[in-house]
């Protein structure tokens, strides 16, 4: 008995070595940052194989990678990790979460403060304006251009007898795509779910007829109960004329319609998306594929086209080498053996002369850099965050299938929306003043 | 005659429609199992294209590729992670909620009371509500990053589930074989050890083997407290390179999924006679 204790004893020892042993190296003038992010492989390669360019070029500098796939697990690390001050210097955010950062205190570095260090003439000054920049202060970069197009499958548009180059509106998006199925009782035009009818298609629908934010910044409706009504009735014209699958069908591959059969099968034409996932939703037809933007209508008040920052890159205030910071986020995004290197690993690149040399040298997909730029040119409001809030589209969703399912009609389902909707918006309205 | 075969026949026709019963609830309950199985073989377009569950062709090369995971380190340096992560853990368990079990079982001291109704307290309290103080904690104190997070509560008695499942066996043990020892001349350490442990071993085999299978499989804790991929557990390593928007090669990640799940099953085939006999014995003696 003794010498197992003795045993357990030397086993746990050797453990408590390996596993506290490796911490932080001492200060010998060697400097440490934290990088992290979250991606799929492609983007992790890329960025690690930047990170040992970086570290070749300036001795002295090591840069560790803690990359993760999902991100959602990321968020919950990362607040975590704010809430206890041991986040990583250099860090990938997402845009909907800034304002619950910026909530928490002053956590990140102001930009602005260190353009000696970093040169930010490349991005789009609008687009900083709108994503990056809070109160005057630049407190992010973004990583790259996303926006919500259409890709088509010119090849079953062909077949059905519809011009692929058509600028869609509203209303030939029905007339037209509603010929696919016609032509080919297996094939629909467009492919969607509920998640998307709500945040993409009936959400642009309406702010194209109003011109207001979705919901206003002072927690009221941008829209009218006969708006809502008009958005429902062509939701459901959508299903009648056959140009989407039968909700019952589509409504299975909620928040995942990239993954329904039909899609898979190039048995649809046309999905909205964010061009950041082009190349891996329609690897299956990139050679008769095409991008356009959502239908915008005539009388537009706004495009309501989104477009907004991948991901943005931002640099933690506690961090104790700042500087070194800052001149890694220069070469990441200004140096062009770094951009050689990432590519489009996080979306179209965001500034000028990176776009240039990965269309010059071919680095990126063609179709992928045309989508942000069309997008771009017909760029709409910049949803405010009430509107991209998560709650209100999950009840947005829930009538979306109530009313596409037949339990509500448009009007019935636009009522109780409605009084939903105003009830928690009071409920916001009352937490935040 | 004829009646007793007409009960021969309905009890058949009672056994044949139990065993359909239990034949179509096992299948379900198995099918993930096998869904993951299967799915290593698959590629994307198979795997959401075709219904069927089987692949059209067996290749090894989802494990091959999928070992290599993207980045720095490949699945040998998760899986041995893992081992040093969780057989510490384990002991530590094992040791103190023997130790703690055993003193609150057969010792009178000041507090008992209190003490003993603070131990069942924590047992109740949700793990969501600990992350943060105890995040803080190792930060203060500079395990962040570290095994320590999971060796040192492990040691420190903090699986209170642990303690209590084996405090009742302790209680169920004669205390006849207590007064015994000690006229043999044991002192109360020799007599957990001699007596005691030989008698608690199913339990302690149940303590092993669920320990062992909820640390391995602790996706949440390894994700807040650990934070360099090269000290990844399988847990988090499984989740790499799982991004919503990215091209996810599902084939390479049910392999590795797959090849994750066979050390707990070997574990538990191999200890299922006294996990078995330890679930029955604290659980019904008492």
């Amino acid at each position: 008995m003794r010498k197992l204790l003795v045993t357990l004893a030397v086993f746990l020892s050797i453990f408590a070595i390996y596993a506290g042993g490796t911490s932080e190296s001492a200060d010998d003038g060697n400097i440490t940052l934290r990088f992290s992010w979250w991606g799929g492989d492609s983007r992790h390669e890329a960025t690690l194989d930047v990170i040992e360019l970086y570290e070749s070029l300036n001795p002295g500098i090591t840069i560790e990678g803690e990359y993760m796939g999902a991100v959602n697990d990321y968020r919950q690390k990362l607040f975590t990790q704010f809430a206890g001050q041991a986040a990583p210097d250099i860090i990938q955010l997402d845009s909907p979460w800034m304002p619950e950062i910026y909530k928490m205190g002053d956590l990140l570095v102001d930009l602005n403060t260190k353009t000696d260090l970093i040169d930010i003439s490349g991005f789009s000054p609008e687009f900083l304006e709108s994503y990056s920049i809070k109160d005057g202060h630049l407190y992010t970069l973004p990583t790259g251009i996303n926006s919500i197009i259409l890709t088509i499958n010119k090849q079953i548009l062909e077949e059905a007898g519809i011009d692929p180059n058509t600028v869609w509106n509203w209303e030939n998006f029905i007339t037209e795509g509603k010929k696919v199925h016609q032509n080919d009782p297996e094939k629909y035009f467009f492919n969607t779910d509920q998640v998307a009818l709500a945040t993409v298609i009936l959400k642009t629908y309406i702010i194209q007829k109003t011109g207001n934010q979705f919901l206003q910044d002072d927690y009221t409706l941008g829209f009218t109960r006969e708006d809502l009504i008009e958005a429902f009735e062509y939701m459901n014209r959508l299903f009648e004329e056959g140009v989407v699958e039968p909700p019952s069908d589509c409504f299975q591959y909620s928040n995942k319609f990239e993954q329904n059969p039909l899609w898979v099968n190039s048995k649809a034409g046309v999905i909205a998306t964010w061009n950041s996932t082009i190349m891996m939703w329609s690897a299956h037809f990139l050679d008769v594929a095409d991008v356009t933007n959502i239908p915008i209508r005539q009388d537009a008040k706004n495009t309501g086209v989104m477009v907004r920052p991948a991901q943005l890159l931002a640099v933690n205030k506690n961090s104790k080498h700042v500087d070194e910071c800052v001149k890694f986020l220069d070469f990441f995004f200004n140096d062009p053996r770094a951009i050689r290197i990432l590519k489009d690993s996080r979306s179209v690149q965001p500034t000028e002369n990176a776009r240039a040399l990965c269309l010059e040298e071919n680095l990126t997909n063609p179709l992928v850099v045309k989508a942000a730029e069309i997008a771009q040119d017909k760029a709409g409001i910049v949803y405010n965050d009430l509107s991209n809030n998560q709650e209100f589209i999950d009840i947005f969703t829930t009538f979306i299938e109530g009313v596409a399912l037949g339990r509500y009609t448009p009007e019935e389902g636009a009522d109780e929306m409605i009084a939903v909707y105003t009830q928690k918006l009071a409920e916001y309205k009352a937490q935040n003043s | 005659m004829n009646k007793k075969l007409i009960g021969v026949s309905k009890r058949a026709v009672t056994s044949i429609i139990k065993y359909v019963f239990l034949i179509i609830l096992g299948f379900v309950l198995v099918y993930p199992f096998f869904f993951m199985v299967f799915a290593s073989f698959k590629s994307n377009e198979e795997l959401f294209g075709s219904a069927s569950i089987f692949p059209a062709q067996y290749s090894f090369e989802p494990f091959i590729e999928g070992w290599q995971a993207a980045g720095q380190f490949t699945f040998t340096t998760f899986y041995a992670n893992t081992f040093v992560l969780v057989i510490p853990t384990v002991i530590g368990t094992v040791i103190s909620s023997v130790l703690v079990g055993y003193g609150f079982a057969r010792f009178r001291f000041p507090f008992k009371k209190i003490l003993f109704t603070l131990m069942i307290a924590t047992l109740m309290l949700p793990n969501a509500i600990l992350v943060i103080p105890r995040y803080i904690i190792f930060r203060e104190i500079g395990w962040l990053d570290t095994y320590f997070t999971f060796y040192i509560p492990a040691l420190l008695g903090c699986s209170s589930f642990f303690t209590y499942m084996l405090l009742q066996f302790f209680r169920s043990v004669p205390m006849e074989f207590d007064e015994a020892a000690f006229i043999d001349g044991c002192n109360s350490f020799q007599l957990l050890y001699r007596v005691h442990v030989p008698l608690l071993k199913p339990s302690i085999i149940s303590v092993v083997i669920f320990q062992t299978i909820w640390t391995w499989n602790n996706f949440f804790d390894s994700l807040i407290y650990i934070n360099s991929i090269r000290k990844f557990p399988l847990s988090l390593a499984l989740k790499l390179s799982l991004d919503t928007q990215a091209d996810v090669s599902w084939g390479q990640i049910m392999a590795m999924a797959t090849l994750s799940m066979i050390p707990c099953v070997i574990l538990f085939f191999a200890m299922q006679k006294y996990f078995v006999e330890g679930v029955v014995s604290t659980g019904i003696k008492g």
